[in-house]
């Protein structure tokens, strides 16, 4: 096999819903001496069929979850190829994401996609848990003057919380734009907290990202 | 006033048909429940899926308190019991239509604190045997506080009462905040490891707690066939 045939293969086991299949693929790679960033491209075609699949209901969620691990994966293998500090160069270069569950909700698996989805659709994120206090997330935005702020929540009792953190962040860190998603949420109650931009779910929130981040500073808001 | 103990509650053929290795349906369920179909997926994808149902099932520290409190009244928005008040317009308006309402059953149960530890190391490897493993203990949770809420009705029909359906703070439209606070207070429920944050969630995660009434008669079990909100996830329809 060629190295296109092999890179076509890796793509394909993202989509297998079999570790071991991916572990194959990632070790041919690997013998074959394939650049990191073609491997890197590979793995996020292959979760991106898995998010289109999803979108037009040919994967469920746990299909979309078993692509995502076969995803990281991938990653935690790339991460052998390079250098921490060309890692941490190449990190630095992408826009910067901040995502976690806001303080008093535990439920972390639609973040966990999303964080999974935002990474593989080029930005650097920053993956804060579940349980967050409003003080970490502020702590992360001054280290790293994040682009983007995603929160979540699954909980209705968590939202004046996130409210006042939204309100603090727009504030402090007017450069930044704010995501929110969970299930309480629907666009007239993210735009009622402040937030910038909503996603229906977790698997829209590329799309919404890139909305929100290039939409012009005074129309930086929801449309409902 | 009719007492309902923790010693009354019997959990009807556990642990035994829990077993996943002695019931396929379990098995059937987790699938269903995460979406997959049991019959389509591969042969490695199910042993995968029971080998987690396994170690969850073996994880399993189920424990429960029961406690009753005669009813004192109710009013439009709430149904006051000496010790607890529930803060329901519906629940309230249902009570209306029962013939003395007296007793209010609180329960809460909890699968134990061994589930989520095992759910926080898997967290660590992938998304997706959290995820099965979190169904399983959704599933499982139910399924024992269905048990107690079949168990209470039994103890309530003894005495010539019927049970209402369960139900808990967070539905409805009693507050998860507020409603878990009062059943809490009420129950106490440190004494079987269980925790209630302020924030209305409690730890160990499969915990579920919850209250019956009963009431001498009770022409429907709970308020959602009065309920405008036909699209409800949770409508029930006695």
């Amino acid at each position: 096999m060629n190295k296109t045939d092999i890179l076509i293969d890796l793509e394909q086991s993202v989509l297998s819903k079999n570790p071991d299949v991916t572990n194959r693929a990632l070790q041919a790679v690997k013998k074959a001496k394939c650049p990191a960033d073609d491997i890197l491209k590979a793995l996020t075609k292959g979760l991106e069929k898995a998010r289109e699949g999803f979108k037009d209901d040919r994967y469920s969620i746990p299909d979309l979850l078993l692509a995502i691990d076969a995803y990281r994966l991938g990653v935690n293998l790339l991460k052998t190829y390079s250098s921490s500090s060309d890692v941490q160069k190449e990190k630095k270069s992408r826009l910067q994401v901040v995502i976690g569950v806001v303080e008093g909700d535990v439920h972390d698996m639609g973040k966990n996609i999303v964080a999974a989805v935002l990474e593989a659709s080029g930005y650097c994120v920053h993956d804060m848990g579940r349980n967050t206090p409003n003080e970490v997330f502020l702590d992360k935005l001054e280290s790293t003057k994040a682009d983007v702020l995603a929160l979540s929540t699954m909980m209705s009792t968590p939202i004046d919380n996130m409210a006042e953190l939204i309100r603090v962040v727009k504030k402090m860190y007017p450069q930044t734009v704010i995501i929110v998603g969970g299930a309480p949420f629907d666009a007239k109650l993210a735009r009622q907290i402040g937030a910038h931009g909503y996603a229906e779910n977790a698997i829209l929130v590329p799309e919404e990202t890139k909305r929100v981040l290039y939409t012009p500073p005074g129309n930086k808001q929801l449309y409902l | 006033m009719i007492q309902i103990s923790p010693e009354d509650i019997k959990f009807h053929g556990a642990p035994e048909t829990w077993d996943p290795q002695k019931c396929d349906r379990l098995y059937g369920l987790v699938c269903e429940r995460i979406g997959y179909s049991p019959d389509s997926i591969s042969e490695q994808m199910h042993s995968r899926i029971a080998e987690i149902i396994q170690k969850g099932y073996a994880a399993i520290e189920l424990d429960f308190f029961i406690r009753t409190t005669p009813i004192a009244g109710w009013e439009k928005s709430k149904i006051e019991a000496e010790a607890v008040t529930i803060d329901s317009k519906k629940w309230a308006n249902l009570l209306k239509k029962m013939e003395s309402p007296e007793v209010l059953c609180c329960f809460i149960i909890t699968l134990g604190k061994q589930l989520d530890i095992i759910n926080e190391a898997l967290r660590k490897k992938n998304l997706f045997d959290p995820y099965v493993l979190d169904a399983f203990g959704s599933l499982m949770v139910e399924k024992a506080a269905d048990q107690i809420e079949a168990s209470i009705r039994m103890q309530l029909k003894k005495n010539n009462y019927e049970g209402s359906r369960r139900f808990s703070p967070g539905y409805c439209d009693w507050g998860l905040k507020s409603g878990q606070e009062t059943i809490c207070r009420f129950l106490t429920p440190e004494k079987i490891g269980v925790r209630c944050l302020a924030i209305g969630s409690m730890v160990p995660a499969k915990s579920i707690s919850a209250v019956m009434v009963g009431a001498k008669q009770m022409p429907w079990k709970s308020p959602c066939r009065f309920c405008k909100e036909i699209n409800c996830p949770y409508r029930r329809e006695t």
